[in-house]
This record gives C-alpha cells, sequence and structure tokens, in this order.
C-alpha cells in the first residue's frame, strides 16, 4: 500500500501535488488541466513562431518591396523624363508637361520615400543620388529651354538674323545695279555678265549655306566656298567706275559689304561644324545623357540591391515559415503523445482502483472473499473503496455465520435422519415380535379362538401391518438422505413400463388406462431412487383414484425442462387436490385422505426428498375433480457421461 | 452314507425373535439342528468350548452360525470378525440376521467375511418364508464345509 502511494504521489504533476484532489472531479480537472497545459504550450510556440515569421513578413512588405519599388519606379521616371525630352525635338506643350509630371510625380516622391526608408548605410548613397537627380533635372530643364529658344542653333540664327538681311540688300544693290546698267547697254556689257555672275554666287551661297545648316554635307560646303572664292575674285577685279553716279556708290556698297557677307557666312560655317553647333543636342549629349546614365546605373544598383534585399528576406521568410510549419508539426505529434501518455497514466490513476474494486467484487461474486482493498485516495472511489472492504467484512460475517448455520442445520439434519433411523430401526425389533407373535399365536391357539378373539387377532394384524409400512417408510425416507446418488445413465421407457405394470398389478382389477409417451428421453440419476418416485407416483394416482371414475386414466409423459433438465409429468384423471393443499402434500406425514385409504402420509414428502436430493424440483397441477398432473424434473446426461 | 443334521447356532438377545427364528426354521421337516446363544461372547464361548459348553458332545461344533448385530457384552461384528480370522473357525459359514439394512452395516458385514446378509422382514410370513429359504440353501443346497476336526 505504501509503495503504490509513493508511487502514485511521485508520478503526478507537481500541480497533482499542490492541489492535492480528493475528488474525481478534481483529479479529472488535474489531468485535463495537465493534458490542456501541454496543448496551451504547443500554441504558445506555434504563436511565437507565428509572431517572427509575420515579424519577416512585415518587414519584407514594408520596408525592403517598397524601397525596391521605389527604385524602379524612379528609375521608369527618370528613363520616361529622358524620352519626353528627347520628344521635345518637335516642341510641344504636352511632351514637356509630361517631362515635368515625371519628376514631380514619379522621380521626386519615390526618391523622398526611398530616402526616408534608407538606412544609415545608404545615406551618403542617397545624397548622391539626390544631387545627381538634381543635376539632370538642370539639364534637362537647359535641353527644354535651349530647344524652345531660337538660338539653339547659332549658325541658323547668324543666317536667318545677320546673314539674311545682308544677303538680302545685296541682292537689291546688285538688282537696282543691273537696273542702272540697263540705260547704258552697250558701254557696260561686261559689268553686267559680272553683276549677274556674283549675284549668282552670293545666291548659291545664301542657299547653300540654307542647306548646309540643315545638312552640313561637304559637297554643300564645297559649292559655297567655291561660289564664294568665285565671288571674292569677281569683287576683286571689279573696276572702280569713279564717278558720282548711283552706280558707282551702289558697286562701291557691294564692294564694301561682301567681306562682311563672307564673314558671316564663313561664321555660320564654323557655327554650324562646331561640337555645339545645337545646343540643345549638345547639352543633351554633354550632360542630360550621362547624367541620366549615371543616374540610372545608381538606381539600378539601388534596385538590385533592394531586390537582393527583398529576395534574401523572402527566402528567410520562406525557411522561417516552413520551419514555423514543421515545428508545429513536430509539436501536434509530441502534444498527442505526450497527451496519450500523460492521459493513460492518469487514466491508470483513477481506473485503477476502480479495477481492483472490480476484480475483488468479481471475486466476491464468486464466493472467493479476498482480504481488503487498500485504500490509496481519499475520493470517491477510494471512499467506496472502504464501503467496499466494510460491506466484504460483514459479507465475510455474514456468510460464515450462515455457513455454521448450515453446518448446524446439517449436524441437526443428520442427527434426525440419524435418529429416524435408529427409531425406526428399535421399533422394527419389538414389531417383529409382535406380528411374528401375534402370527404364532393365530396359527396355534386361533381354531379354538371365539369370534371376538378373531376380530381382536384382526385388529393387531391390521396395525402392526400398518406400523410396519409406517417403519419402512421411516426408514426409506432416512436413508435417501444418507445415500450417495450414484447417477447412471436410465432408460426412462424401460422404467415407465416397469413402473406401470407394477401400477396395474396395485389396480385390483380396475380398468385403468395407463399410457405413458414412448419416447421418453433418457436421464442422469440414481435408478433405484427413480424407480421409486414413479412407483410412488403412479400408485398415489391408483390408490386416490374415486370410485366414480368410469375410465380412470394414469399417464407418463415428458418435455423439455430448464438447462440440463428434462421434465416429466405423471397425470391422472382422478378427485384432484384443492388448492391450498398442493403445496402441504410434500411435507411429511400430511394425509389428506380417512383411515380408509391405505398410505403413511409419506409418499409424496419421500419422492421430494430424492428429487431435492438430485437437485431437482417438483410441483404440482391440479383441479379438484379434473385430476392432477405431477411434474418434476430429472438431469439429462452430461457431455461427459454419453460415450 | 445319509447326510447328518446341519448344526445351527444361533445368536441373538432377544428372546421372541430366537422363539420366531427357531420356529421358522423347525417348521419344515428338514433335518437340522439349532443351537443357541443370547450374545457374542456366548456365541464365542460356544464355538470354542469354554466353560458350560466344554462337552463337544453335547455342544458340538456348528456348521452354520446365525448372527444377529446387535446384541450385549458383544456384538455381531466382534464375533465374526473372531471367527473369520481364525484358520479354525474361518470357514463356518456366518450369516448376519439383522433388523439393520444399512448399507454400511451390510457392507461392513462382508467386509468382516460374512457369507450372506439377510435383513429380519417385519411381516411375520415373510420373515418365515426367508427362513426357510435360507435353511433350504444352506442345508440342501450349499456344500457345508467339512468338519474343522
Amino acid at each position: 500500500v505504501k509503495n503504490l502511494e509513493e508511487k502514485t504521489n511521485s508520478d503526478f504533476w507537481f500541480i497533482g501535488r499542490f492541489l492535492k484532489p480528493t475528488s474525481l472531479p478534481g483529479k479529472l480537472l488535474v489531468s485535463h488541466l495537465g493534458v490542456a497545459s501541454l496543448g496551451f504550450l504547443a500554441l504558445l510556440i506555434a504563436f511565437l513562431a507565428t509572431n517572427a515569421l509575420r515579424g519577416t513578413v512585415v518587414h519584407l512588405v514594408a520596408d525592403a518591396s517598397p524601397k525596391a519599388v521605389m527604385a524602379v519606379t524612379a528609375m521608369s521616371g527618370v528613363q520616361r523624363s529622358m524620352a519626353w525630352v528627347l520628344r521635345l525635338s518637335f516642341v510641344d506643350e504636352t511632351s514637356r508637361t509630361n517631362r515635368r509630371k515625371a519628376w514631380t510625380e514619379e522621380i521626386w516622391p519615390s526618391v523622398s520615400e526611398l530616402v526616408a526608408l534608407a538606412g544609415n548605410d545608404d545615406r551618403p548613397k542617397m545624397r548622391e543620388l539626390v544631387s545627381m537627380l538634381k543635376e539632370l533635372e538642370v539639364a534637362q530643364w537647359w535641353v527644354e529651354d535651349a530647344m524652345a529658344s531660337e538660338g539653339n542653333v547659332p549658325s541658323n540664327m547668324t543666317l536667318e538674323r545677320e546673314i539674311q538681311p545682308l544677303h538680302d540688300l545685296m541682292i537689291s544693290a546688285i538688282d537696282s545695279a543691273l537696273a542702272d546698267l540697263g540705260g547704258r547697254l552697250s558701254a557696260t556689257g561686261r559689268l553686267g555678265a559680272v553683276l549677274s555672275e556674283l549675284k549668282s554666287d552670293i545666291q548659291v551661297s545664301f542657299f547653300g549655306m540654307h542647306d548646309f545648316v540643315d545638312s552640313a554635307e561637304d559637297w554643300t560646303e564645297r559649292d559655297i566656298l567655291a561660289a564664294l572664292s568665285n565671288a571674292r575674285s569677281i569683287i576683286a577685279s571689279m573696276s572702280d567706275v569713279n564717278d558720282k553716279s548711283e552706280l558707282a556708290e551702289t558697286l562701291e556698297w557691294i564692294k564694301a559689304e561682301f567681306p562682311a557677307y563672307d564673314h558671316l557666312i564663313m561664321r555660320a560655317f564654323s557655327e554650324r561644324k562646331a561640337d555645339n553647333w545645337n545646343i540643345a543636342d549638345w547639352t543633351m549629349e554633354k550632360e542630360a545623357l550621362p547624367v541620366t546614365k549615371r543616374v540610372t546605373q545608381a538606381l539600378r544598383l539601388l534596385s538590385a540591391k533592394y531586390s537582393g534585399e527583398m529576395k534574401k528576406e523572402a527566402e528567410s521568410a520562406a525557411s522561417l515559415s516552413r520551419f514555423v510549419t514543421a515545428l508545429i508539426c513536430v509539436l501536434i505529434v509530441v502534444m498527442i503523445a505526450l497527451a496519450t501518455v500523460m492521459s493513460r497514466r492518469n487514466a491508470n490513476r483513477i481506473t485503477q482502483p476502480v479495477a481492483a474494486l472490480s476484480r475483488a467484487a468479481a471475486l466476491m461474486a464468486e464466493g472467493r472473499i479476498t482480504g481488503d482493498i487498500p485504500v490509496t485516495d481519499d475520493d470517491e472511489i477510494g471512499r467506496l473503496t472502504g464501503v467496499f472492504n466494510k460491506m466484504r467484512a460483514s459479507l465475510e460475517e455474514k456468510e460464515a455465520d450462515l455457513k455454521t448455520r448450515a453446518d448446524e442445520m446439517e449436524k441437526a439434519n443428520k442427527e434426525m435422519e440419524s435418529f429416524l433411523y435408529s427409531v425406526s430401526h428399535d421399533l422394527k425389533v419389538p414389531m417383529i415380535t409382535i406380528q411374528g407373535m401375534s402370527k404364532l399365536l393365530e396359527r396355534e391357539f386361533g381354531a379354538n379362538a371365539s369370534k371376538d378373539a378373531q376380530t381382536y387377532f384382526d385388529y393387531i394384524f391390521g396395525a402392526s401391518a400398518t406400523m410396519s409400512e409406517l417403519l419402512d417408510d421411516l426408514l426409506e425416507i432416512s436413508r435417501v438422505g444418507r445415500m450417495d446418488v450414484n447417477p447412471e445413465i436410465v432408460d426412462m421407457n424401460e422404467l415407465a413400463k416397469k413402473a406401470l405394470a407394477e401400477a396395474k398389478a396395485l389396480s385390483k382389477g380396475r380398468s385403468f388406462a395407463f399410457t405413458a409417451q414412448t419416447d421418453l428421453p433418457p436421464v442422469f440419476a440414481n435408478r433405484k431412487r427413480v424407480y421409486q418416485l414413479f412407483s410412488n407416483l403412479t400408485a398415489n394416482a391408483i390408490k386416490f383414484m374415486p370410485p366414480g371414475v368410469a375410465e380412470p386414466v394414469v399417464e407418463i409423459g415428458s418435455r423439455p425442462g430448464p438447462e440440463g433438465w428434462w421434465e416429466f409429468y405423471v397425470r391422472d384423471n382422478g378427485a384432484g387436490i384443492a388448492p391450498k393443499y398442493q403445496e402441504k402434500i410434500f411435507t411429511l406425514f400430511t394425509r389428506l385422505h380417512g383411515r380408509d385409504v391405505e398410505g403413511t402420509g409419506m409418499g409424496l414428502a419421500f419422492v421430494r426428498k430424492i428429487l431435492e436430493n438430485m437437485g431437482g424440483t417438483i410441483r404440482v397441477e391440479s383441479e379438484p375433480g379434473k385430476g392432477a398432473a405431477f411434474y418434476f424434473t430429472l438431469p439429462k446426461i452430461p457431455e461427459g457421461e454419453k460415450g | 452314507m445319509t447326510p447328518r443334521a446341519v448344526r445351527m447356532l444361533l445368536v441373538e438377545d432377544d428372546p421372541s425373535h430366537r422363539l420366531l427364528i427357531r420356529k421358522s426354521l423347525e417348521n419344515h421337516g428338514v433335518a437340522n439342528e439349532v443351537s443357541e446363544a443370547v450374545d457374542g461372547q456366548e456365541a464365542l464361548d460356544y464355538i470354542y468350548g469354554v466353560g458350560v459348553y466344554a462337552d463337544r458332545k453335547k455342544h458340538p461344533m456348528p456348521d452354520i452360525v446365525i448372527l444377529d448385530i446387535k446384541m450385549p457384552r458383544m456384538d455381531g461384528f466382534g464375533v465374526l470378525e473372531k471367527l473369520k480370522s481364525d484358520p479354525k473357525t474361518k470357514r463356518i459359514p456366518v450369516i448376519m440376521l439383522t433388523t439393520s439394512s444399512r448399507d454400511e452395516e451390510i457392507a461392513k458385514g462382508y467386509e468382516y467375511g460374512a457369507n450372506a446378509y439377510v435383513t429380519k422382514p417385519l411381516d411375520f410370513d415373510d420373515f418365515a418364508k426367508k427362513l426357510h429359504d435360507l435353511k433350504m440353501f444352506w442345508v440342501l443346497t450349499a456344500e457345508i464345509p467339512p468338519d474343522v476336526d
């Protein structure tokens, strides 16, 4: 007991020891809380792991991902702005607006966000990025501005603002000189041709310059230079007119202005051929594009970095998630295993006493009374065990008491039987003498006896015959309980035949209908006793058959009885037995009939004693006036006896 | 040689029974002699020729002993045991004639070497018939053992 207590105590959770539950609900609560705490622990671990995962994901979504997105947005904004800048060659308001929008709506917001998101490590880079972007914005502004201004292409400006007016003046001067020459054709035929050639050269150089400003083709330059050189030689060869005529003035003016024109053309050439002949293009190429390249590069690096970061974060999130999943799976398995073990252990703690109790109860039910069951706990089961122990003790006491009584009764019964036997035996001795002597007396002296003496003899004989019968029956009854049953297989058909034949002999010539079922089953009993039983019952049927019955019947039959038994019956159509006597008839010395019917009142008691001795029963079914049927059980042949 | 009369020793304490037995044995004209002893001790005295029974001529050795069980001084089983354990007397047929039909006693009788066990019927006619049959068997049917001497 002590061991068990120690074991269960040390086995239990500290909480159980702490709570020390003394009732089943308490124990169950502790057990369930123990199991539930496992689940709670598992949930807590799972919760912590999930939270860590959530942190990673949040970082991924709120930090790494936006940075990458912003970098990409800024980059695309830059590229878009550049695209719009390139489209500015067609100078339209939409492109300009879109370019600005790219800055205000895409580049600067995303960059400012990037700057805001950037860690300390990224700060210098960010500053650099911002300055580069500013530079780019300025460059783009310059390009845009240049494109919008006329001075964007200086050679063109020289051509249109300076060369064209001079050219127009010179052409109109040449034309007016030619008109003047018209009046004096003969003298000035050569001059006119020279002027016409000069006009042509100037026009060639002027229009050629238009083409050159547009295309800067070499052959155009060559044509222009050729025309200019030709014009230069014409100017040089032109003789002075030396008069104060208008023509002379005009020619003088042409001669004076031509070097300027020549110079302007040459300047336009050099302007056109210069690297920055188109300022917008040049600014674009020299400033905007390189800055764009750098900005793009920087943004690409940032984007790559943030994408890498994002990828790394995502990977770590994925692996964390895998870990959490595995952890939760393991926790579930561990929890189930632990819960099973704990639950079983706790259940055992609760059910063990019940099982012990149940075993003890089973033993008790079998009549094997064991010692007290140890009470391990002060709970309901403990109390039940206590009560059970008390009950067991009292039962044991009662059983002992009962056994004593049964023994006493058995002893008394034996004594009774022995007494009965001795009495009947001892009575037999004087009985033999009385009978023998009275017979001898009658035989030897009866011939001379008076009629009265003969009557006396008859009474003596009658009384002693009755007395003998009583003694025989008493002896027989006392022997039933004393004899071994010695069972054997009894052929009931044969036995019934014999009993009925004997009954026929008893019937004193009266015609009875004796019938017996022909398929009576064999029984396993003491043959002599079974025969006595049948012969007693059939004899009774005949003895008590009223004379008024015209067709007296005695019938033997059988039917299945309780498990292991056959039920037999002996039925007659005689007087029957009133209900109030139906139980009484089986007791010793009960006689329902007067002295006129022979019998000792022991027959049915004897029958019942025989049956009870082998565990059988007997009962009567009868209605007065309609006969009686005695039903009794005899054992079937047991399995082992058949062979 | 005509067979001599069969000598019987009737051991019975109840005088009325002795009379009834003697009557039953005598009536049928078969040659037999009946001597009597009233208890077991006297029966042994008779058989061994002790005291008043010393004269063998007067009290010859019995051929058959008819023995009751319940008797004073020494009961039938005592006599039976003594007779059957003595080589000189053990061939004498002993017939137990008693009121007891108790199985134990019947068994005990045969165990001690009784040659027959007969219960006394209550009805005198049955009683007489039974003894007659007994006498007929032992006197006419069975061969009596030769004299011990």
